[in-house]
């Protein structure tokens, strides 16, 4: 795999576990990340700050489709948030028939980590915030 | 039973949940095909109609999780919790303190049988599904698209069910360069072409992570030097309408026109 400067695509050596980062992510919410994906059951994570952004998940193939999931939930958490006051946005927690996606804004970074339904997001709630 | 005695049916075991879970502030339930029933005095408010819309939105883009089963937003002031039960969505927005277990209990409960009952009573199709759209007239198949996508919608933007494909983006720019022109790899357009028994590709549209779309025609890459690299080489303009940088990776479908 050819190395390129940052801001491209670098793919980790795993080829099922690709990993995809543009600009500099905080490197305390990304230590925490990949302990998090350490636990059994996590597929990944997308941590998106303003200028940075970091994916790792296990199925390249998913990558753009749980982006443009992680993006939609949070964007939709704040909107019904915002509809019926319900202030600030702690979680968000999205459950389907194969996965669930546990989406929340710490600071200025938006993070979601995918996971199998069988995971305790409430630990993984914890070690984020 | 018509839809009105539906409305009615679903609005009143709306409210014997409210007063069940007296946490519940608002309440409604949102079809699949987009009707909303709720208590006369939320039906028609702004807000109920701007979450639906959020949704709608949201439900389409869990089908990469396997579809919205549940959802939980869990708010400084209040919770918002969606449940799917058959075809609708029960949207319940509460206080913080209110115990969601327990009201998932109770809507998990009620609100299939409820529906049970509804289906059981109404004589034939239940008019909550949606109905399966048949075309009246018969619409013009593109030729190339009839044997990946036969059931397609032609009526739609002929977008058909090739893959698509996901490549990292290259921006460029120049006075010569045309903004609204991408570069992929050959290799890249073979393969739809084939798929489309050879049909030529001479537009894509590019889907970004955040979910933004652009179509715009396309060409191979010039620059023999960035051939196979998986790149497409999107215009500077093109790129800030997609907000996406170079490196980043965005989602590639060929358009087939209809003649």
């Amino acid at each position: 795999m050819p190395k390129r400067k940052v801001q491209e695509v670098e793919f980790a050596e795993e080829i099922d576990a690709p990993r995809v980062e543009a600009g500099n992510p905080a490197p305390d919410m990304r230590s925490r990340l990949e302990h998090v994906k350490s636990r059994d059951g996590v597929i990944g994570y997308i941590l998106r700050a303003s200028t940075s952004a970091s994916v790792d998940v296990k199925d390249p193939s998913k990558i753009i489709d749980y982006a443009i999931l992680s993006a939609a939930a949070l964007e939709s958490g704040e909107s019904l948030s915002r509809g019926f006051s319900l202030g600030k946005v702690n979680s968000i927690l999205l459950e389907g028939k194969d996965a669930k996606i546990l989406s929340m804004t710490v600071g200025e970074q938006k993070i979601s980590v995918f996971m199998e339904k069988s995971v305790n997001h409430s630990l993984i709630y914890k070690d984020l915030k | 039973m018509n839809e009105e005695a539906y409305n009615v049916a679903l609005k009143t075991t709306l409210e014997e949940i409210k007063n069940v879970c007296q946490d519940i502030r608002w309440a409604f339930i949102l079809t699949k095909n987009g009707a909303i029933y709720a208590e006369d005095d939320q039906a028609n408010n702004a807000a109920t109609e701007k979450a639906a819309n959020s949704l709608q939105t949201l439900v389409e883009k869990a089908s990469a999780v396997g579809g919205l089963d549940n959802l939980l937003i869990d708010g400084k002031d209040g919770n918002i919790c969606v449940s799917c039960i058959d075809d609708m969505y029960l949207v319940t927005a509460t206080s913080k303190n209110a115990d969601i277990a327990y009201l998932r209990n109770i809507t998990g409960v009620i609100f299939p049988t409820v529906l049970k009952l509804l289906d059981n009573i109404v004589a034939g199709p239940t008019p909550l599904k949606p109905e399966p759209s048949h075309p009246k007239e018969k619409v013009k198949v593109p030729e190339l698209d009839s044997e990946e996508t036969p059931e397609e919608p032609v009526s739609a933007p002929s977008v058909p069910s090739v893959p698509s494909q996901q490549l990292i983006v290259d921006k460029f720019s120049g006075l010569m360069v045309k903004a609204d022109t991408v570069q992929v790899d050959q290799d890249v357009l073979d393969r739809w072409a084939a798929l489309l028994n050879g049909k030529d590709i001479g537009e894509v549209v590019i889907e970004s992570f955040a979910g933004k779309t652009v179509q715009c025609k396309v060409k191979k890459i010039g620059d023999s030097k960035l051939e196979g690299r998986g790149l497409i080489r999107i215009p500077e303009k093109a790129c800030q309408s997609l907000e996406v940088r170079k490196g980043e990776l965005v989602r590639v479908k060929p358009v087939i026109s209809e003649d």
